[in-house]
C-alpha cells in the first residue's frame, strides 16, 4: 500500500495528539484540564461531520452528549459493568438521533432551532421528578463506585484519535464528497443521484455516536452530575465556537480551535474569573467577524490541503 | 375542574398577547435581515433590571420606564447595527454567522449584567401597576396581567399599523417578502434594516420592562431561557412573519397556562414537544409560507 500525502498528515496529527495528551499532563499536572480539552476536541470533531461537511448546525447538539452521560449513568446505576454502560451511553445517543431524524428535513436556522427544542424537551424529561427512579431526576446521578479518572483519560484520548480517523476517512471518501454536495446544493445533489436522506442520516448517526460516547466518558470522569451539568447549552456553544474558530470542513481545524481557545479561556478563567464570560463573549464576536473561516483558512494555501 | 380549565385558558390568552409581543422584535429582525438575534432574551433581562434599579434609586414609575427605554434601546440597536449587523450581512452565511456572533453578545451581556447587578433574582411588586383583584371563573388574579396585555396589544397594533400603513413599513414588508426584488426596485434596504433592527430592539426593551410581572422575577442568567421561549413562540407562529409572533404567543400562553395548572412538572417538556411537532408538520410554522426542500 502506497501512502498518500494526506495519510502522512493524518499519521502526523495522530502522533502529535498522542504526544500532547500523553506528555503534557506530566509537565502541567492538571488532568481535568486536559480531559475536558480532549472531550471538547471530540465534540468539535463530531460536530464537524454534521455541520462542517453536511451543513446542518444542530444547536441542541449537547443533547447527544448529555444522553450519553445519562445512558452511562443509568447503566452503572443498574449494576452493569463500565464497558456495557459506555455502550449504553453511545446506543442511547444513536437511538435519540434515530428519533430526531425527521428534524433533518428542516434547513438552516429552522433545523438549528428545532434541535434546540429537542434538547430542551429531553432535558425537561430527564430532570423530571417523576422519572427519578431511573434518571435521578433533579438530584442528578452519583456514580462514585466506578471512579477511575486515569482509565477515562486514556480511553478519551483513544476516542479522540478514533474520531479524527473517522472524520478523515469520511472527508476523503465518496461519502464525504456526497455530504459536501448536500451542503452546497441540496437540489443538485439529489438530482445527481445522491441519496440525500440516507447520507445525511448516516452523518447524523456518526455525529451522535461519537458525541454520545464522549458524553458517557465525561459522565464517568466526573462521576456525579446534575441534569444541568451535562444538559448545558454552553457545551454546544463551546463546540461550535471551537470548531468555527479552528475552521470547519477540516480535520485539524476542530482540534486546533479547541486547544487554542480552550487554553485561552482557561487562562482567563484562572486569572480573571470574574470577567471570564464577558471576555469570552467579546472574543467570539471578534473572532467570527474577522476570521469567519477559522484559523486553518489562514494557512490553508501554504500548507498541504489534504488534512487542513 | 372545568372552571379551572376556563380560567387557565383565559389567563393563557391574556398573557399570550404579552408573549407574542415579547417575541415580535426577534421575528421582525429575522424576517427583514435573516439575522438570528440570540441575545433577544438578554435585552429583555437588561431592560427589566434597568427598570428595577432605576425604580429603586430614582423612584421612576414603571409606566414612565415603558416610554423611557424606547429611545435608549433604539440607540443601543443603532450601535449594534453599525457595529455588528452590517459586518455580519457581508459574510458568506449571514444566518449562521449571526447565530454565533449574537451568542457572543448574549454571553457578554449576561456576564456583564451579573457583574453589574449581581445574581439575586429581582422582582418588581405588582403594586407598581394598577393592581386589583379580579375573579375569573371563580379564581382570583390581578388586573396587572390585563394591563400588561393591554399595553402589549396596543404596541402590537401600533407595530402593525406601522408595517401596513406607512411608507417605510410597507417597504419593510417588501424586504421581508423578497430582499432581492426589493433592492432592484430602488428601496434602500440598508436604511430599512437599520430602522427595523433598532426599532425591534426598542420593542424588545419595552417587553423587558414588563417581563418581571410575567416571569415572576429576573436574574441575569435567565436571558438564555427567555430567548429560547421567544424562539419557540415565533417558530410556532412563523419565523419571519410578524403576525406569526402574535399567534404563536397566544398558543404558547394557552399551552403554558393549561399545563402549568394541570401538569406543572411537565410544562416545558409539553411546550417543546408541541414546538417540535409543529415544526415537523408545518416546517415554516402555522402561518408561514411553505419553503421546503427535499
Amino acid at each position: 500500500m502506497r501512502l498518500k500525502k494526506g495519510d502522512l498528515w493524518l499519521l502526523g496529527t495522530i502522533v502529535a495528539l498522542l504526544a500532547i495528551f500523553l506528555a503534557a499532563p506530566q509537565i502541567y499536572v492538571n488532568q481535568a484540564f486536559f480531559l475536558t480539552m480532549i472531550i471538547y476536541a471530540i465534540l468539535a470533531t463530531a460536530l464537524n461531520i454534521i455541520y462542517g461537511y453536511t451543513g446542518y448546525l444542530p444547536f441542541g447538539f449537547a443533547v447527544f452528549f448529555a444522553i450519553g452521560a445519562y445512558g452511562f449513568g443509568i447503566g452503572v446505576r443498574f449494576h452493569y459493568s463500565v464497558a456495557v454502560s459506555l455502550l449504553f451511553g453511545m446506543l442511547a445517543s444513536v437511538l435519540l438521533s434515530f428519533i430526531f431524524i425527521p428534524l433533518l428535513r428542516l434547513r438552516g436556522v429552522f433545523f438549528s432551532i428545532a434541535t434546540l427544542g429537542a434538547f430542551e424537551l429531553i432535558y425537561y424529561v430527564v430532570e423530571n421528578p417523576a422519572l427519578s427512579r431511573y434518571t435521578g431526576g433533579p438530584l442528578g446521578l452519583s456514580l462514585t463506585q466506578v471512579y477511575n479518572p486515569n482509565e477515562v483519560y486514556y480511553i478519551s484520548a483513544a476516542l479522540l484519535i478514533a474520531a479524527v480517523i473517522i472524520s478523515y476517512f469520511i472527508k476523503h471518501s465518496r461519502f464525504g464528497l456526497a455530504l459536501r454536495a448536500i451542503r452546497d446544493d441540496l437540489t443538485s445533489a439529489s438530482t445527481s443521484g445522491i441519496n440525500v436522506s440516507l447520507f445525511r442520516n448516516i452523518a447524523w448517526w456518526v455525529t451522535a455516536a461519537i458525541a454520545g460516547f464522549a458524553g458517557a466518558l465525561y459522565g464517568w470522569y466526573i462521576v456525579f452530575f446534575y441534569p444541568s451539568d451535562v444538559f448545558s447549552i454552553t457545551i454546544t456553544l463551546y463546540a461550535i465556537v471551537f470548531l468555527i474558530f479552528g475552521g470547519k470542513d477540516s480535520i485539524i481545524g476542530p482540534l486546533l480551535g479547541t486547544m487554542v481557545l480552550y487554553s485561552m479561556y482557561y487562562g482567563i478563567g484562572l486569572t480573571y474569573p470574574l470577567y471570564f464570560y464577558t471576555a469570552f463573549g467579546i472574543m467570539i464576536v471578534v473572532l467570527i467577524l474577522f476570521i469567519p473561516n477559522g484559523v486553518v483558512s489562514l494557512i490553508r494555501k501554504t500548507v498541504a490541503k489534504e488534512l487542513i | 375542574m372545568e372552571s379551572l380549565l376556563y380560567f387557565s385558558l383565559t389567563l393563557g390568552l391574556i398573557v399570550g398577547f404579552y408573549y407574542g409581543f415579547m417575541a415580535l422584535g426577534l421575528n421582525l429582525i429575522f424576517g427583514t435581515m435573516k439575522i438570528v438575534n440570540l441575545a433577544h432574551g438578554d435585552f429583555i433581562m437588561l431592560a427589566a433590571l434597568t427598570t428595577y434599579y432605576l425604580g429603586m434609586i430614582f423612584r421612576i414609575p414603571v409606566w414612565l420606564m415603558l416610554a423611557a427605554v424606547v429611545p435608549i434601546y433604539f440607540v443601543v440597536g443603532l450601535a449594534l447595527y453599525f457595529g455588528l449587523v452590517r459586518k455580519i450581512r457581508k459574510s458568506s452565511d449571514s444566518e449562521m454567522t449571526s447565530l454565533v456572533v449574537f451568542f457572543g453578545v448574549s454571553t457578554a451581556i449576561e456576564s456583564g449584567a451579573s457583574l453589574l447587578f449581581g445574581t439575586t433574582p429581582r422582582s418588581i411588586p405588582l403594586i407598581t401597576l394598577p393592581d386589583r383583584f379580579i375573579v375569573l371563573f371563580g379564581f382570583s388574579t390581578s388586573t396587572v396581567y390585563i394591563v400588561i396585555a393591554a399595553v402589549s396589544i396596543a404596541l402590537t397594533v401600533l407595530t402593525f399599523s406601522y408595517l401596513y400603513l406607512t411608507r417605510y413599513g410597507k417597504a419593510t414588508r417588501a424586504v421581508i417578502y423578497s430582499p432581492e426584488v426589493t433592492s432592484s426596485l430602488g428601496i434602500n434596504s440598508g436604511l430599512i434594516s437599520m430602522i427595523t433592527f433598532s426599532f425591534s430592539i426598542a420593542l424588545t426593551a419595552v417587553a423587558g420592562v414588563m417581563s418581571p410581572y410575567v416571569f415572576g422575577s429576573i436574574v441575569p442568567s435567565e436571558g438564555g431561557l427567555i430567548t429560547i421561549i421567544a424562539f419557540t413562540i415565533v417558530v410556532i407562529g412563523a419565523l419571519g412573519n410578524p403576525l406569526g409572533a402574535t399567534i404563536g404567543g397566544i398558543i404558547y400562553g394557552i399551552v403554558f397556562s393549561i399545563s402549568e395548572q394541570f401538569e406543572p412538572s411537565w410544562t416545558y417538556a409539553i411546550i417543546f414537544a408541541v414546538m417540535i411537532l409543529i415544526m415537523l408538520v408545518r416546517p415554516s410554522g402555522l402561518f408561514g409560507r411553505v419553503e421546503r426542500e427535499a
